[in-house]
């Protein structure tokens, strides 16, 4: 696996799913899982979830804000993780009259407001 | 998120101020958190009516009275999440789930025309309404969080942002149809029932504004 999508050591198995599924933006997290078969869904819920806890406990010994991006990439596959939980977990099939994402639009950025969860990493306390 | 819908505004924000819906429009996403069997068509727990504005409070399943699913209950572990209800804290909060419902949910705020401010567990979420034409509303979603001071409170808040924004596609996806359905002419007239009765204060303060009487 390339440095460009390297886990911290005791993750390096979870690697293979970094290029697809370490995605910063809540939004481009959302987009890679709309329209996506729950049966393409499953191979990264099925790897992830029983590595669920040991991810969020190794992370919280960790200082938020202070993540190189090994540690960031782990933190964004256990995002993506929350969102292709709600297909597996939920969606027993997908609401056919649903909106389509396509016509939903992320909110401009505003000095005091953040439109990313993840930007929350990179502001100043 | 922002959403351009063709609707009038007034079937936009009808969309948003009842809780029936949720066992038909969201029956397979957060139906389970909202229906039970004391209370299987998320009738709603409270409502209070102003003379413009109006307030209510969402019935939600108690945290344990139900099947709890693994990444939910990773979120309600690690951090709070939208579908956790009454046993959070927020419920507490001054102004917060006014008539002390015990199986709360989420507080609906409606002021008067278009904006919502609506309270929920460990997070708030506003809905700005932005009519354009007779039929065209923009609506601006925008979700407030505490700061994560922690991996797993950002994960649970990932929760939350998910299955708000799978149950909020759900909403919008019923109101172009509500409205071409009006559009046709084929109903002379729309029954409201008790379950709506948010949507009734709203027809009712709109049209005696219309006729200058407020």
């Amino acid at each position: 696996v390339s440095a460009a999508h390297a886990l911290p050591a005791g993750f390096e198995d979870l690697e293979p799913f970094a290029a697809q599924w370490a995605i910063r933006s809540d939004d481009a997290r959302a987009r890679a899982r709309y329209g996506r078969p729950a049966a393409e869904l499953a191979p990264f819920y099925d790897a992830i979830m029983p590595r669920m806890q040991q991810i969020i406990e190794y992370l919280n010994g960790k200082d938020l804000r202070a993540l190189d991006t090994p540690h960031l990439r782990l933190l964004y596959l256990a995002m993506a993780f929350m969102e292709v939980a709600m297909p597996i977990e939920r969606l027993a099939r997908p609401n056919p009259q649903s909106f389509d994402i396509g016509r939903v639009a992320v909110l401009a950025a505003h000095p005091r407001r953040i439109t990313q969860l993840t930007d929350q990493l990179f502001l100043d306390a | 998120m922002s959403a351009q819908v063709r609707a009038n505004w007034k079937v936009v924000v009808d969309a948003f101020q009842e809780a029936f819906h949720v066992s038909f429009v969201h029956r397979n996403t957060v139906c389970d958190a909202f229906t039970s069997k004391t209370n299987p068509y998320s009738h709603i727990a409270w409502v209070q009516l102003e003379r413009m504005h109006r307030s209510a409070s969402v019935y939600g399943v108690p945290e344990l009275a139900r099947e709890i699913h693994p990444a939910e209950s990773l979120a309600f572990v690690y951090g709070t999440a939208f579908t956790q209800g009454a046993h959070a804290e927020a419920a507490n909060l001054p102004g917060v789930n006014p008539a002390g419902i015990e199986d709360w949910a989420f507080d609906i705020n409606v002021v008067f025309p278009t904006f919502f401010l609506d309270p929920s567990n460990h997070f708030y979420f506003t809905i700005q309404y932005w009519p354009s034409s007779v039929n065209q509303t923009r609506l601006d979603f925008r979700f407030y969080m505490p700061r994560a001071q922690n991996a797993g409170q950002l994960i649970s808040q990932a929760y939350t942002n998910s299955i708000m924004r799978d149950a909020g596609l759900e909403d919008l996806g019923t109101i172009e149809d509500t409205q071409r359905m009006l559009e046709s002419g084929a109903l002379e007239h729309m029954i409201l029932g008790d379950q709506e009765i948010a949507l009734l204060h709203n027809y009712a303060v709109v049209d005696r504004m219309v006729r200058g009487e407020l």
